[in-house]
């Protein structure tokens, strides 16, 4: 396998965008990576585009990959529609990734694309829960019920409380606001997220990811020739990870479950360890699962999250800092873009171009990402790391 | 208008009452539900055999949800389940019209009755789990 690395990064800004098309998303973030790295569209010579709901959202059920690429210029090359529910973008990201390191061609894009927002919200927790087995979604399944499910395990095994799921708030809503590219850019106190209504017990609204519409995009060459393309610092891909759940009967411990499988697969990979990461982009649909991330990603011991948060470990300015750019929940989730937002931030870490964000100097991210649920898993587990 | 579409699929009556339909490997034991027929645990193609799974479990972790898909009525309860037999499944629970509220822990049993409506307003019965010494509404026997 050959060295790959990621050399142009570029978004749409996530938000409610009722009246755009997937197509001019998607346009949209593909041309901001492009200009980020300066090349000639010409040099893609494989897209791989994810997006999850935009059939049922849509009612373009085939080929969305080749109507959205169309608008943005592109013909002729191979494109690959890629649906892997909230890590469809990650999973792009790995095909491109493929492409290149194997050898198939020098250059590749992945860019995830999403609209989420429908006139009535009622309709968006159907089509969102679509990315859940259906069977359990028509028993009355759904995402926050899920995560709040998780969480409470954590209340009461732990003495997790609801403060230090606001804490999370506070710090990614923080975050948030210093993002161009952000959903909600309002920075949040502990007593506006508790104050705002309960959602799924013990969910407050505030902790929970809005919908979402928006794009992200990523450009990655092999690194033998990235030189000759960018003048920017290269970034290379250490590791990328995908695992499927194993859909048994859950692990007792989170040092076991598919996400910190996924992670340790990844690390070993890369030749690293969690010690190592300097930076971390999780997937915190509800921004407090942030806190069993810590330790299904090694950055903590079992139970510790909240004591991490407590302690600030996990700010802009901690030890270890965990979605600088204001995490699922604070710059938005519209699902197909998230998993390529996250490596974009990264990207920009670890670059030194974060701005008011920026990180002091890391060398290794890291990007994990949660796609869908199946019987007792997570459908799709996607880790990353990312160093300079 | 009822409609029972996981009737025979997902749980069955004996004698007047509820029961889930799980499978049990013959080779290993792994006990499932829903039914399998290639088994998880030791990946036998056909191992897996039909059994009726207990009628009560305990409470792992449950949550109330305020907001909801259209034809679900807001509040509603999910909650996973422990079974003595091992698996641990997603239900639908029957809120307390009274008493006190389920905690982790509770146990609880397994009826069947209303989980939503279809587009049409008929109701959709499927299984859902409650307390036992709790007075319940919309209980189907």
């Amino acid at each position: 396998m050959r060295k790959v690395a990621v050399i142009g990064v570029g978004l749409h800004a996530f938000g409610r965008f009722l009246e755009k098309s997937l197509s001019e998303l998607g346009r949209v973030a593909v041309w901001n990576a492009i200009e980020d790295c300066g090349i000639s569209l010409k040099n893609i010579q494989v897209a791989y585009v994810a997006n999850s709901l935009g059939g049922l959202v849509t009612g373009q059920e085939g080929i969305r990959g080749q109507v959205i690429l169309r608008d943005a210029g592109f013909g002729g090359i191979p494109v690959i529609n890629v649906e892997n529910a909230c890590a469809s973008g990650t999973t792009a990201f790995r095909g491109a990734w493929l492409e290149v390191a194997s050898g198939a061609c020098d250059m590749a894009l992945a860019v995830g694309v999403e609209k989420l927002y429908l006139p009535k919200t009622a309709d968006s927790i159907r089509i969102l829960s679509a990315d859940s087995d259906i069977s359990l979604r028509d028993m009355g399944f759904q995402f926050t019920a899920h995560y709040a499910m998780n969480l409470r395990k954590y209340m009461t095994q732990y003495g997790w409380t609801k403060d230090h799921f606001a804490q999370v708030v506070v710090k990614n809503s923080y975050n948030a606001s210093l993002n161009p590219y952000a959903q909600h850019r309002t920075p949040l106190s502990v007593e506006q997220v508790l104050k705002s209504r309960v959602v799924a017990e013990p969910l407050h609204l505030y902790m929970c990811a809005s919908m979402g519409d928006g794009a992200a995009a990523a450009i990655l060459c092999a690194a033998e020739e990235a030189a000759k393309f960018t003048r920017k610092p290269l970034i290379e891909v250490a590791a990328c990870a995908l695992r499927s759940g194993m859909f048994k009967r859950p692990a007792d411990s989170a040092r076991l479950n598919i996400v910190a499988l996924a992670s340790q697969f990844a690390y070993e990979q890369a030749g690293l360890g969690p010690k190592d990461v300097d930076v971390a982009e999780v997937h915190d649909a509800m921004a407090p699962a942030e806190l069993y991330h810590y330790e299904e990603l090694g950055f903590c011991g079992e139970g510790e999250g909240a004591r991490m948060v407590e302690e600030g470990r996990t700010k802009i300015t901690g030890d270890i800092p965990v979605n600088p750019s204001g995490g699922l929940a604070g710059k938005g989730h519209p699902v197909g873009a998230t998993g390529l937002a996250q490596i974009a931030e990264i990207v920009w870490q670890l670059r030194g171009e974060a701005g008011q964000r920026q990180v002091k100097d890391p060398k290794v991210g890291l990007i994990q990402t949660s796609g869908g649920w199946v019987e007792n898993d997570t459908a799709a587990a996607a880790v990353v790391l990312l160093k300079r | 208008m009822q409609i029972e579409p996981y009737k025979d699929v997902y749980y069955r009556f004996k004698n007047g009452k509820p029961y889930l339909i799980g499978s049990k490997c013959k080779k290993c034991d792994y006990v499932g539900f829903p039914r399998k027929v290639v088994c998880p645990a030791c990946v036998t193609n056909g191992s897996m055999e039909e059994i009726e799974l207990s009628r009560s479990g305990i409470i792992d972790t449950f949550s109330i949800l305020h907001v909801a898909a259209p034809g679900f009525s807001v509040p509603y309860a999910v909650a996973r389940i422990n079974l003595p037999e091992g698996p641990m499944i997603f239900s639908m629970m029957n809120l307390p019209q009274s008493g006190r509220a389920f905690e982790v822990g509770d146990k609880v049993e397994l009826v069947v009755g209303k989980i939503r409506e279809d587009e049409k307003g008929d109701e959709i019965i499927g299984y859902k789990f409650q307390l036992p010494e709790a007075r319940q509404e919309g209980e189907k026997r």
